[in-house]
């Protein structure tokens, strides 16, 4: 009987038949069961954040209301999660549309500063956007290209302008990374694609993992994934070396000490915190003697009222050097690319774009840890 | 920690200043943790005092030396590096700081491993960023320098380093103690990095480390002058020497050094040390007249370029002007004409009624 409801079934090619078994197959897919793991991790986390109640680690009112419009990421279907990158909006607010065929201009603005950043910089630190999950950008010869990925892109120029990229391109220690508010893992599967042998760890609010932990784990079958659920205890030295990935929630903060930690990474995500969450950051990172602090936020957001400034809580632990890599800011998509030399240097100096204005601006900003605060 | 490091870092202090704090915990926040720092105070002001005494609380690897008398920045340099090798001796590499540049945190890291690299080499030192008060880049990116690695020839190596060297970024690299104590550390002329240099450059190869591992800071309202170096490098008043031309005193210092002292052993003996000397002292003139020319050229290019600016204001002002005296003059004309045409006019009508009231009569 069985047998002729399955004939009967992989006979059936009307779309209602084509969508259930395709329905199925995604459901069995690696996707969407490291989908469901998160989900149990980051449920797990978020009965523990209740729990414990630290006041500094709730979101701010800016990221309340986004959470608020990813609630739906708890229960997403096998579809969404097939298509989890174009839902990623929340975070980054880039749109699948914007990279229609139909965008002539904004395809030649993207090519233009690729090209700009390929001569900036070293290329071979390039990687493409992943077609992984609904990836998306504008196809390029190199390979799919997006705000992100160049954004991705100008970050590790940056990073390798300011000499910390060395020891990782070395690859003979196993060194970590911390970043703070990883998004949709964007950077991470970068970072790692680049630099396999680190360990890599996320901290974040619980639900963003929703969205960067499938990700990650779908694209890069093989690694080891540790969930820190938030519940007081502490990973192990061996955990924390072994661990490709590590994710560790917000409020878990303070678990966060593995053996070593070179370099701390944020980008556009300090701009949308409180001050004390940035100072917690900050002093936490200090404390556990991370050498760097890299940082590619404006001193506040506009739509930010409780945060000070970035770089003014920051300096008070690290020495801030700014790295220049470009002219233009990484949203700012001219039809041409102008150089960053000394008279551009000095239009600056002399026009608008004085101290205050240069506050709105997103910077590169590389901390040297401080010996004495 | 051992009483042998292997870098020592000897910094002449003379007043605190703003960065003075960055530029210390720089140098003192390197991820090579085997090494000393020595700080020779020259007595500008307290502020560097207190700097250094909270430092000393928390690093044992600093020490502090406040000259009794103010000694001036050319034998205070000296006298950090004497400092330094009274009190390790066996350190292999010494390096001098500054207080108010920045060291990145993998420099010295980075040196060592080039000069451990090659035991022919007397000094490593990294690209350069300049900077300014506020730490921003004045520049996006640091040029390549020079080196002379594997250049066997020590006369090649002379003319390279003279014709190629910038000296005040390479002598804030890392150099081997010994190489340094043979040229004679400092010499108290103008410019003397360009003379430890030379000398050095007999010694052994310059290793550039294609990095960018040192940020100059350039400071609003100070220029590397002469004058400024006779004001800093003599307090108790400039000697009559260094008066003379800069490249006078070099080949004569140059002379002094290899022929009378034989400084340059192994390496150059005496006789040939005169030759060096002498060829020397030309590189230098020609540098010298090099550098006066490239700076007439820069000026000359910059007054050329006023110019024209002038030329085509002025130009474009009389051109605005023939070309209002035109309108003007085409307006006129036309108010004439039509003046003109009402008059004729008025006397056509005139005639034309005389002849009418004529034949009427």
């Amino acid at each position: 009987m069985s047998e002729s409801t399955d004939a009967a079934a992989s006979a059936d090619v009307s779309p209602s038949g084509e969508f259930e078994r395709r329905l199925a197959a995604l459901s069995s897919a690696r996707p969407y069961r490291s989908y469901l793991h998160a989900r149990e991790q980051v449920l797990t986390m978020l009965d523990n954040a209740s729990r414990v109640g630290d006041p500094d680690a709730a979101p701010s009112d800016y990221w309340s209301g986004e959470l608020a419009n990813v609630e739906y990421m708890l229960d997403a279907s096998p579809l969404i999660v097939d298509r989890l990158r174009q839902h990623c909006y929340h975070i980054t607010g880039i749109w699948p549309y914007n990279y229609g065929p139909h965008r002539e201009r904004s395809r030649a603005q993207h090519a233009a500063k690729l090209d700009a950043l390929m001569e900036a910089g070293d290329p071979s630190l390039f990687v493409p956007e992943s077609p992984l999950l609904g990836g998306f950008g504008f196809d390029f010869e190199q390979g799919l290209v997006n705000v992100d990925t160049l954004k991705f892109f100008e970050v590790l120029i940056a990073l390798d302008r300011a000499e910390l990229l060395a020891p990782f391109k070395n690859g003979s220690e196993r060194l970590a990374v911390w970043e703070i508010g990883a998004g949709w893992g964007g950077f991470a599967h970068a970072f790692k694609t680049l630099f396999p042998n680190t360990t890599y760890v996320i901290s974040d609010l619980p639900q963003v993992y929703l969205f960067s932990a499938p990700y990650l784990m779908s694209a890069f079958p093989d690694a080891t994934f540790t969930f820190h659920l938030g519940d007081g205890t502490s990973l192990t030295d061996e955990q924390w070396r072994s661990s490709d990935f590590v994710f560790a929630p917000a409020h878990a903060l303070d678990a966060i000490r593995p053996p070593r930690l070179d370099l701390a990474v944020n980008m556009v995500s300090f701009q949308e915190m409180t001050t004390a969450q940035v100072e917690r950051y900050v002093a936490h990172a200090h404390d556990c003697e991370v050498p760097f602090l890299y940082s590619l936020n404006r001193e506040r957001s506009r739509y930010n009222p409780e945060l000070r400034g970035v770089a003014a809580i920051a300096s008070e632990r690290y020495w801030l050097h700014e790295v220049e890599v470009l002219a233009v800011t990484y949203q700012q998509f001219p039809d041409v690319i102008p150089a960053l030399d000394r008279g551009h240097k000095k239009k600056l100096q002399q026009g608008a774009a004085a101290s205050e204005d240069r506050l709105l601006e997103y910077r590169h900003l590389v901390g040297w840890r401080r010996i004495s605060t | 920690m051992t009483t042998n490091p292997r870098l020592v870092i000897g910094i002449p202090l003379y007043r605190g200043g703003t960065h003075f704090r960055e530029a210390l915990e720089s140098i003192l926040g390197q991820d090579f943790r085997d090494l000393r720092v020595v700080v020779t105070d020259d007595g500008g002001d307290s502020a560097g005092n207190e700097i250094v005494s909270e430092y000393l609380r928390l690093d044992s690897r600093l020490h502090y030396v406040r000259n009794e008398r103010r000694l001036g920045m050319i034998f205070n340099w000296r006298k950090a590096f004497e400092q330094a090798r009274a009190l390790y001796p066996d350190a292999p590499y010494f390096a001098w700081g500054s207080d108010h540049d920045v060291w990145h945190p993998h420099w010295a890291s980075a040196l060592i491993e080039e000069l451990d690299s090659d035991p022919s080499a007397v000094l490593a030192y990294p690209r350069n960023l300049g900077i300014d008060a506020g730490g921003r880049p004045l520049l996006p990116g640091a040029k390549a320098g020079f080196q002379t690695a594997g250049v066997v020839s020590s006369w090649r190596r002379l003319r390279m380093a003279v014709a190629d060297m910038a000296a005040g970024n390479m002598v804030y690299g890392l150099f081997r103690a010994d190489a340094l104590a043979a040229c004679g550390i400092y010499p108290a002329v103008l410019l003397p990095d360009r003379l430890l240099l030379a000398k050095l450059a007999l010694h052994g190869a310059f290793r550039e480390v294609p990095r960018t591992l040192w940020y100059r800071r350039f400071l609003v309202g100070v220029r590397p002058s002469v004058m400024r170096q006779r004001a800093s490098f003599f307090p108790e008043g400039t000697p009559a020497y260094a008066r003379l031309p800069w490249w006078l005193v070099h080949g004569i210092a140059m002379t002094r050094a290899l022929v009378l002292r034989g400084e340059g052993k192994p390496a150059v003996n005496r006789l040939r040390g005169l030759a060096y000397a002498v060829g020397y002292f030309f590189l230098t003139v020609d540098f010298h007249l090099g550098r006066r020319k490239h700076r007439f050229d820069r000026s000359w290019r910059r007054r050329r370029k006023r110019l024209r600016k002038f030329r085509k204001r002025v130009r474009g002002t009389v051109a605005r002007r023939v070309r209002y005296a035109a309108r003007a003059a085409r307006r006129s004309r036309r108010r004439v004409l039509g003046y003109t045409r009402r008059l004729r006019r008025g006397f056509r009508h005139l005639r034309h009624v005389r002849r009418v009231r004529g034949g009427a009569r």
